[in-house]
């Protein structure tokens, strides 16, 4: 217990500097704007806004992307209650309630309530987050490659399966992961693998280059088929941003029981905020003591997902802190954006540069404060900004990637990648592969590989040595059980619907 | 042939190809014993057993309710024209963007791209573009040049003193 309260002394010294607050504020602003835009989630939003942490230093740079990530959270339901259009998949669920409220000519209580519930779920989110890296960082220190090894396949076995579309499909995005993961120097052996003797690919693919390519240009791909939408936001209607005690305290149960249920399902690789949104409006809907409410407009069915998806952020940063594994497309592009830096999260970034770690964690609490006051006096001005048209929106984000492109490594050979890697994303899209699994293997790709030869070199090649120690066996039989759940669980959907 | 198999199909074609360009490699056990052939090997055999799997599962399914067959998959190269027009014109100039960057420096090179890329997408409002483009050019150069101080290139207008 002291030991926590001495690492968030050292955190809060960090993260009370003003530079640092000022930066939190800037990122909290920016991630709300693109997280609220339609079609652009928190992964486009820490993509495109990287650029903006070159010349910090880490500790800065780490707040600042965690303040675009929660911040994109935060505003991903502003489209939704507005315009019936989700930012991405986990503001999904916002729109079920939402939008009827907005309808109802309840916009500003639905803007209130999504915002203090965001609140809500962040900080309790961050109380579990501040008692469960300490243990989990320890009991890191001690994995050796066996361990790491399948670590990471259960990583990435427990993404595929829980990404939406086919299990099979999945499988082939997290091959084609590996697959690139590959090209470029070996650098065990120093062989030169599938660079089709171009130069520019020996030092490998810039994880940050495909992730621009993926999650900012094809976006805008795929919004090219539906540029000359424009949405209807009239000010006038949206009335007070603020909920009344009678609403809030409907709201406050739905809230509390929300929060740890996202957290969990956070902190678990693969079940990223729409899982967690999805699973936390059911769980309300049953408990309710008016389930046919919800659809038409309950604040509690906007008030929970809400709650569960922030709470789920903060999950999400347990793996990539401690253990340096992301689990969702946004926390791998964060990963890749920090090891640009010369960051490398996991338990050894809490031994040696506690003031990092823990400074990003004290400076949650203060963005979740902060991004509360951004989203209640300033709703109604920032919902203003879905007003501008995808014709004009679309060309900004296309700059902004190719302008960050630039800044990765000043080589035009990366002009030509983010190009090819958009139109690659575009097409897998269309195929329905998942995209994270992909995401997840090319930057995981790597040190897998350097796991498995470390391990196998220590055990003399004998592969039975990873189900010889007990945390690899017991990771590796969670892989598979994940994979044979998951084959059940189709089945069942077949079976009812064939 | 329906989305799913086309899906399989890539997946084997280009499993097979990785598979076959992983058994080129050189033997080289100077830094461990399994090498940097053994792990792609895995990878191409888990994508082609996937792909394969995939394509065969759909043509089951296919036989056993032949009206699935008319959810045929297509990229719409012709329904969706336009989109597709788009995109390529957008990769072209962003290849080409990256290759003049140097020598017309950030602000000019970035005026051109983001006027052709806003035109690919805001058809025929010449001003609008014109002022998308040089605002997002010099208020991204003003601020990660002049702000953060990063080293862009100053090409043409490198007498500038800013």
């Amino acid at each position: 217990m002291d030991a926590i309260f001495q690492n968030l002394t050292i955190g809060l010294q960090t993260a009370m500097l003003p530079i640092n607050i000022l930066w939190v504020f800037i990122g909290g602003l920016l991630g709300t704007v693109i997280g609220m835009l339609p079609g652009l989630g928190p992964a486009t939003g820490v993509a495109i806004l990287i650029p903006i942490t070159y010349g910090m230093n880490p500790a800065t740079a780490l707040i600042t992307m965690c303040a675009v990530y929660y911040g994109a959270m935060f505003g991903g339901s502003r489209a939704s209650i507005m315009i019936n259009t989700p930012g991405d998949s986990s503001a999904i669920v916002s729109c079920f309630d939402g939008y009827p409220m907005t309808k109802n000519g309840q916009a500003g209580p639905a803007l209130a309530i999504s915002a203090i519930a965001s609140f809500i779920g962040g900080t309790i989110g961050m109380v579990f987050l501040v008692f469960l890296t300490q243990p989990v960082a320890s009991v890191a220190l001690k994995f050796g490659p066996a361990e790491m090894f399948s670590l990471m396949i259960f990583a990435l076995t427990a993404t595929v399966t829980l990404s939406e579309g086919s299990l099979l499909k999945g499988f082939i995005s997290m091959g084609i992961g590996f697959m690139l993961a590959t090209i470029g120097i070996d650098g065990q052996s120093g062989v030169i693998r599938y660079t089709f003797g171009i130069e520019d690919l020996q030092d490998g693919i810039d994880f940050l280059v495909v992730m621009i390519g993926l999650y900012a240009v094809a976006e805008v791909f795929k919004n090219y088929r539906d540029i000359n939408t424009e949405y209807k936001v009239d000010a006038k209607t949206i009335g007070k941003v603020w909920v009344s005690w009678a609403d809030f305290k409907k709201c406050l149960m739905p809230m509390l029981r929300s929060s740890p249920l996202g957290f969990v399902v956070g902190v678990l690789p693969g079940m990223g905020g729409t899982i967690a949104t999805f699973m936390s409006y059911a769980m309300e809907k049953s408990l309710s003591k008016h389930p046919e409410k919800f659809g038409k407009g309950a604040i509690e069915g906007l008030a929970a997902p809400e709650a569960a998806n922030n709470a789920c952020s903060c999950g999400a940063m347990v793996p990539l802190l401690t253990l340096g594994i992301p689990g969702s497309g946004t926390t791998a592009v964060m990963l890749g954006a920090l090891m640009m830096l010369g960051v490398r999260p996991g338990p050894i970034l809490f031994q040696q540069h506690p003031e990092i770690a823990w400074g990003v964690i004290a400076s949650m609490i203060a963005g979740n404060i902060i991004l509360l006051i951004i989203n209640l006096p300033l709703a109604i001005p920032l919902v203003q900004l879905l007003r501008i048209p995808q014709r004009i929106m679309l060309p900004l984000i296309l700059g902004m990637g190719y302008m960050g492109t630039y800044f990765l490594n000043y080589s035009s050979f990366d002009f030509i990648l983010v190009s090819l890697f958009a139109l690659g994303g575009y097409l897998l899209m269309k195929l329905d592969i998942p995209l994270p699994p992909l995401v997840l293997a090319l930057i995981l790709g790597g040190m897998t590989e350097q796991a498995f030869r470390n391990a196998m070199v220590i055990a003399n090649s004998n592969l039975l040595f990873f189900l010889e120690k007990p945390i690899s066996l017991t990771l590796l039989v969670l892989a598979c059980f994940s994979i044979v759940y998951s084959l059940r669980k189709r089945r069942k959907i077949t079976e009812i619907h064939p | 042939m329906t989305k799913n198999a086309a899906a399989g199909f890539f997946a084997l074609v280009l499993g097979a190809a990785y598979l076959i360009a992983s058994f080129r490699l050189p033997e080289v056990t100077a830094g461990d014993e399994i090498g940097p052939k053994l792990f792609p090997i895995i990878i191409g055999v888990i994508v082609m057993l996937s792909g394969g799997a995939l394509a065969l599962s759909e043509r089951r399914s296919q036989q056993q309710s032949p009206e699935a067959k008319k959810d045929l998959f297509s990229f719409r190269f012709i329904e969706e024209r336009d989109t597709w027009v788009r995109i390529a014109l957008t990769m072209i100039c962003g290849i080409v963007y990256g290759l003049v960057l140097d020598w017309l420096g950030y602000v000019i090179a970035t005026i051109i791209f983001m006027f052709f890329a806003a035109s690919f997408i805001n058809v025929r409002r010449h001003l609008e573009n014109a002022i998308i483009a040089v605002s997002f050019s010099i208020v991204s150069f003003g601020a990660f040049a002049v702000l953060l101080k990063l080293s862009l290139p100053r090409g043409l207008l490198g007498f500038l003193p800013f």
